[in-house]
């Protein structure tokens, strides 16, 4: 048993390791890289952060969002240190210019951006192998629909996301629950990296508010967690401030019902939809978290719920989000992974198919030129849709993901079904002859 | 849970009518473009800082949906052969209607304003002295420019006019340039097996207006009606159908959980 789970796991990485050095999302791996380096620097992401919001206001007099690093710092120990690896290798930087104009802007060096694609998301692929291990021992299916899962692959080794990392702690959180409290609030802490599993409070408080000493050591736990968050807000607050805000009113976008508002043409009036998107929001967090508590429904299957809850109707839901979801969901009933197919097919439509090739693309200039010819064949065939398509992939997650919502998930406490005994009186039967 | 299921429904048809919000003017817009004017019958685009196309694009609307009609570009202008692009800063401000980006480099400044116009556009360069302008304007692809339709570069008559056409949704739109002052040079250059796409004019001056008009507004054509690219109309048509289909499902999935049961 253990065997075959070491090896599903091998399995696992070596697909994403092959694939891992080729293939990147321009930006978001130019923001773990250039975080990564600033953090090894002893400089501030956020402070970089604010620095390029403050640029962009100062230029367009808008309040124009910067998409940097604006995460918790809880991040950074996971990718510094193999990024460290990286520089003590090579000099230059793998990428520059990958927060610009790809056309123009946009330098790589070759080969050590090979290795540098791979070094970084190793502790993403790492994240991968770990799921499949840890859930091969609770359902064999599951690990392997999770190791060989297109989505997966796709997030961590070609996209270069790093919510597995954060599906990883979900699920760890939500193993170690019973085991240990604090354990479970530590894990559970580090999973809020990017702050959209924070609406899973709603799963684990129930369980806890009539014990104030479990409520207790897993609130310690949570706070241990973010030791690396209180260092910022003690030594930066304004900048990490910056970085909590700016998640918190970042105007609508994603695979989403709310796509539709992209083609609104006003910031003022994008945010003001946003403001009330995240109303509607918070309400639907409040009344799926009271009707669980009410329901004592699973723990696994309150975090799923409430995760689905925050993919219909947060209003910002990146094509990565249900990489965090897909490991604790695959262990309830009330999630399909067949949901994978809408952000998957999202990502295709994201930043024209060939987006996320540039790493292969751009090495040569015969490659280079067929890239522009990809691009001009995207811009005649798909790209006057485009918008429309995420639109309707978006409702597509949307609609399947309230189906999931609204199916009743199964009741955690065991249902005694207590029968009378029947005390009809028979009488004995006296062995003939006696 | 049948009137959660109507209800949902209900939340996303009403999401899907927001692009067909009758915003007018000005708007911030961001982070895939700086502003947005939207107008009767022409929309403008100003792209952000980070690129160089777009400065302004100007787009005819008809049908909800906005088609290409020319395009200012920065990436490919220059004055005194500093690229507008990538030799200065710019700080882009909205003031009484007219968009006023301030450009600044260490020997050459200009003030660049988009003023939209109810058939048209007119943006204005004011530099610090006379310079050697060149103005590049795009459009993938122009039906004709001047006398031209063939994909070859030439040069035209320097007028302080130049007319042009583009082809959009089986309709011809006709437009024109008004120059001021008139320009030393004009070359028109295309791309064979496309069209002509590129207009390039040199000046030389202090003042530079180029005027975007519009020629025959008011025709409203039923093939763009019928052509759905970009349209803000396929929001609630797709709304319409995901919406059926999801009740329908799940009308049919009760009904199958009857049977059975």
């Amino acid at each position: 048993m253990r065997g075959e789970a070491v090896r599903l796991t091998l399995i696992a990485v070596a697909i994403r390791l092959v694939v891992a050095p080729f293939f990147m999302h321009t930006w978001d791996v130019t923001t773990i890289i250039t975080s990564s380096d600033q953090f090894l620097k002893g400089l501030s992401p956020y402070a970089h952060a604010l620095r390029q919001m403050e640029a962009l206001h100062e230029a367009t007099g808008l309040r124009l969002p910067y998409y940097g690093f604006l995460y918790l710092p809880t991040v950074l120990p996971f990718f510094a240190p193999f990024y460290s690896v990286y520089l003590s290798l090579f000099k230059d930087a793998p990428l520059v210019g990958g927060h610009g104009d790809i056309y123009t802007g946009l330098r790589l060096t070759y080969p050590q951006l090979y290795y540098g694609l791979t070094l970084i998301k190793l502790p993403v692929i790492l994240a991968d192998g770990a799921i499949t291990y840890l859930l091969y021992s609770r359902s064999v299916k599951a690990a392997k629909i999770y190791a060989f899962s297109p989505y997966s692959i796709v997030i961590t080794s070609i996209w270069g996301n790093f919510d597995p990392l954060i599906g990883l702690f979900l699920l760890l959180s939500y193993l170690a629950f019973e085991r240990s409290k604090a354990l479970s609030g530590f894990l559970y802490g580090v999973s809020t990296m990017k702050f959209y599993t924070l609406p899973c409070i709603g799963a684990f408080l129930p369980r806890l508010i009539r014990q104030p000493r479990e409520l207790l050591k897993f609130a310690l736990g949570a706070a241990a967690s973010q030791i690396p968050t209180f260092y910022y807000l003690a030594r930066e607050p304004t900048t990490l401030l910056n970085a909590v805000v700016f998640q918190a009113v970042r105007p609508v976008n994603g695979v989403n019902l709310y796509y539709s508002m992209v083609a609104v043409r006003g910031l003022e009036e994008v945010l003001l939809l946003t403001k009330l998107a995240l109303l509607v929001f918070a309400g639907a967090i409040t009344v799926v978290s009271v009707y669980y508590a009410r329901k004592g429904v699973k723990l696994n299957e309150a975090i799923t719920g409430l995760m689905l809850s925050y993919v219909v109707f947060a209003p910002v839901t990146n094509e990565q989000l249900l990489a965090a979801i897909l490991p604790i969901g695959l262990l309830s009933r009330n999630f399909s992974h067949k949901l994978t197919i809408f952000p998957l097919a999202y990502v295709a439509f994201n930043s024209t198919y060939h987006y996320f090739a540039i790493p292969i693309f751009f090495s040569t200039a015969a490659l280079r030129e067929a890239w522009e010819g990809f691009n001009a064949l995207w811009g005649l065939w798909v790209k006057d849709y485009q918008l429309q398509l995420r639109y309707l992939l978006g409702l597509g997650l949307g609609f399947s993901s309230f189906w999931l919502l609204t199916s009743s998930p199964a009741p955690y406490r065991v249902t005694l079904k207590l029968q009378t005994p029947s005390l009809r009186w028979r009488s004995p039967r006296w062995p003939s002859g006696r | 849970m049948k009137l959660l299921d109507y209800l949902f429904v209900c939340f996303v048809l009403m999401v899907s009518l927001t692009p067909l919000l009758p915003l007018r003017g000005w708007q911030g817009y961001g982070p895939a473009g700086e502003f947005y004017y939207t107008g009767e019958l022409l929309h403008l685009r100003y792209n952000d800082p980070g690129f160089g196309n777009d400065k302004p694009h100007v787009f005819i609307v008809e049908a909800g949906r906005p088609a290409s009609l020319i395009e200012f570009s920065d990436h490919h202008s220059y004055a005194d052969r500093f690229n507008l692009y990538k030799n200065f800063t710019v700080k882009t401000r909205l003031e009484n209607g007219v968009l006023k980006a301030v450009y600044s480099s260490h020997s050459i400044s200009l003030v660049k304003t988009v003023k939209p116009l109810r058939d048209g556009v007119k943006v204005v360069y004011i530099f610090n002295r006379t310079v050697a302008f060149r103005l590049t304007l795009w459009r993938w692809y122009f039906a004709s420019v001047g006398p031209f339709n063939m994909p070859m570069t030439r040069s035209l008559t320097p007028s302080n006019t130049i007319n042009f056409s583009v082809a959009e949704s089986g309709k011809i739109y006709h437009a024109q340039l008004l120059l001021e002052p008139k320009p030393d040079n004009v070359t028109v250059s295309g791309v064979l097996g496309g069209g002509l796409n590129k207009l390039t004019i040199d000046f030389k001056s202090e003042n530079v207006s180029v005027e975007v008009k519009l020629l025959n507004p008011q025709n409203f054509n039923v093939f763009f009606a019928l052509d759905l690219r970009e349209s803000k109309y396929l929001y609630p048509i797709i709304a319409v159908a995901a919406s059926s289909v999801y009740l329908r499902l799940k009308r049919m999935v009760r009904e199958g959980c009857v049977n059975e049961g």
